[in-house]
């Protein structure tokens, strides 16, 4: 019994996510994309008040950086001084 | 000779059975050679994000909310004129022979393409005026049916029919943007909010017959509404679509099983005659009745659910039959009872006789709807849900149908305007506030329309069923198409799409004819333009047939998509 109301429960919760789980998905995703450009504005020559903070987060970052510019549709990185690929 | 209305149901259900255990069975072994070994889309390119296998039935659940909306129960509530056989049969028939094998091969043939939209598909089976031509109908066929969808809820919410709907349907619509947020930012636990959604759903009906909002106008509730598919067309899906789709479909289940109950406690007699050929001011029966009656029957617009989304998520070919030719099945149930509610829901023959007094009578849309929440009330009576509640609920249900219908779709034709804007180069048209605004605009253009000082309701509602049928026959096409070049047989495929065709092709010929003697300029340019649709539609089946015939017979079963 216990376990056949938890199947309903996900099941449920599937029924709630799954039509929409894409467009969620790309939602965030082009959030988190804006948020990359605000990182690493300064270094394509759009100044940022905020990028002597946001400079610290680069590291953390960088990990996303490849597939970041190349949905950008930038093969290569964009930064002469900032080698990627 | 008498029948029951119990008894027709029953042998229509029958019918559902028998089609979906052998016909369906016999698609899917010879004609789209389903095997369940075969590794789908969301199988081959599992992302978790769009490509995910899914539970049939939760797949399912969403295949029939999806394509499940106002359409089946308005197109048969019009209907019903002719008599309740007439729509019955067309009802049972049309969904088991066109529009369930239309929904059932647009899911195997996107799942054969890679999970692709049939957009994309048709773009490339039939080349890329194919895809022109397609975005065009599906601009024409969301802002017609959008304009109808309007007009009917601030029809519905008027003094005159359900005034107790408006503060629910308002209140539904707050609950699902707390629902929205509750789950999304605060990550609440589904099962807590479907009991609180549900519970709210039902209570506010009390709440609506208590306090029902008479006040604006019919023009003031258009635009209104207008401006709430503006909001839902640019506001996150999480925070409003998705809860919303959620206790929609909810509701959906709830009510259709509780109409059904009733049905069956009931057990009414007909109160609509078997069918009158010639009920007064009405077209001929043949074809409008095809064109009527869309949704429930068959509709082009539910290719749209099943490629694309559905089929990113079918985690095998053999859930296609359940979910394709299934949920088509259950719409077509819903369909059913609104011929039930509208012929047998009815105390006498002199009340039915006085809703259904003549084509003209029916114009504004308003009078069918209430027959069907009418009779259906009367079903829920038995059941002893008292009158009040009963028709409140049932309304309630109606407009948040329409309402989910009005958001996602308007969603959907900024979409397509954004689409149609790279095509023609317009990248301003690539901005959603700009987009939706011309989505929007459309919209408005139908919703406010007018022939002789009155909503031009019915004609719309043709054009609207006429274009669904255009969309349903080009999906037919691209279905046929592929079929074709894998060498296996056409005419499952390619007679419905010859009848949608002709029965639109007919339709759309008479109505143009009494839009130029009438002088109604706006809408003969809309219907010649969908005329125009119709007719290169047929130009491009004879060129692509021509062409592909000489293309030697395709082993693999997989869409080849060009440019690789």
């Amino acid at each position: 019994m216990k376990s056949r109301l938890e199947r309903a429960r996900e099941l449920l919760g599937e029924f709630y996510a799954a039509p929409y789980r894409g467009a969620v998905a790309r939602a965030r995703r082009d959030e988190d994309d804006l948020f990359m450009l605000f990182v690493f504005a300064e270094m394509m020559g759009v100044p940022n008040p905020a990028a002597y903070y946001t400079l610290e987060l680069q590291p953390l970052l960088i990990e996303r950086f490849h597939e970041w510019h190349t949905r950008m549709g930038l093969e290569h990185s964009p930064l002469d001084h900032f080698r990627c690929c | 000779m008498t029948v029951s209305p119990l008894l027709a149901a029953l042998v229509c259900l029958g019918a559902y059975v028998v089609a979906y255990r052998f016909y369906a069975r016999f698609l899917a072994d010879r004609v789209f050679a389903l095997d369940p070994t075969r590794p789908t889309p969301a199988v081959r390119h599992r992302d978790d994000v769009d490509y995910v296998p899914a539970n049939r039935y939760v797949l399912f659940g969403h295949q029939y909310a999806s394509i499940t909306g106002l359409s089946p129960m308005l197109g048969p509530a019009i209907a019903v004129i002719w008599g309740w056989l007439p729509a019955m049969l067309w009802v049972v028939l049309g969904a088991v022979f066109i529009g369930a094998v239309h929904d059932f091969g647009a899911l195997v043939v996107s799942i054969r393409a890679r999970g692709m939209s049939l957009g994309k598909v048709t773009e490339n089976l039939v080349g890329r005026r194919g895809k022109t031509l397609f975005h065009l109908v599906i601009f024409f066929l969301i802002a017609l049916a959008m304009g109808v969808f309007v007009h009917v809820i601030a029809v519905l919410f008027s003094p005159d029919f359900y005034p107790e709907a408006v503060l629910p349907s308002g209140v539904l619509i707050g609950v699902a943007l707390a629902m929205g947020v509750a789950v999304h930012r605060s990550g609440w636990g589904i099962r807590g909010l479907t009991l609180v959604g549900l519970a709210a759903a039902l209570a506010l009906a009390f709440l609506g017959i208590r306090y029902p909002v008479v006040g604006p106008s019919l023009a003031q509730w258009k635009w209104l509404l207008l401006g709430y598919a503006f909001a839902a067309s640019v506001l996150p899906v999480w925070l409003l679509l998705q809860p919303r789709d959620y206790i929609n479909s909810l509701l959906l289940y709830v009510g259709v099983g509780a109409m059904y109950l009733g049905f069956a406690a009931t057990n009414p007699s007909f109160a609509a005659p078997a069918i009158d050929v010639a009920p007064a001011g009405a077209p001929p029966i043949v074809p409008f009745v095809f064109v009527v009656i869309a949704c429930g029957a068959a509709s082009g617009f539910h290719a749209l659910v099943s490629s694309g989304t559905s089929a990113k998520q079918l985690a095998t070919e053999g859930d296609a039959r359940f979910v394709g030719y299934g949920a088509m099945v259950g719409e077509s149930l819903l369909g059913l009872m609104a011929v039930l509610a509208c012929t047998a829901g009815f105390v006498s023959r002199e009340a039915w006789l006085e809703r259904y007094e003549s084509w003209q009578a029916a114009d504004g849309l308003g009078n069918n709807i209430a027959a069907f929440v009418r009779g259906t009330t009367h079903f829920l009576e038995t059941l002893g849900i008292p009158e009040a509640i009963g028709g409140t609920f049932v309304a309630v249900i109606v407009v948040s149908f329409a309402l989910t219908s009005l958001d996602s779709a308007t969603r959907l034709l900024r979409y397509n305007v954004s689409e149609m804007g790279d095509t023609l180069g317009v990248a301003a048209l690539g901005n959603r506030y700009v987009a939706s605004a011309v989505a929007i605009a459309a919209i408005w253009v139908f919703a406010f329309i007018q022939v002789d000082g009155e909503f031009a309701g019915l004609i719309l509602w043709q054009l609207f069923g006429t274009t669904n049928q255009l969309l349903a026959g080009l999906a037919l096409l691209a279905i046929t198409l592929y079929l074709l070049r894998r060498g296996k047989p056409l005419v499952y495929t390619a007679a419905p799409m010859g009848f949608m065709l002709a029965s639109t092709l007919t339709v759309m010929g008479t109505n143009l004819v009494g839009f130029w003697t009438a002088g109604q300029w706006l809408l003969l340019a809309t219907g010649a333009t969908v005329f125009t649709l119709a007719v290169w539609l047929v130009a491009e089946a004879a060129l692509a047939v021509a062409r592909f015939r000489r293309n030697p017979v395709l082993d693999g079963l997989e869409v080849v998509f060009r440019k690789e």
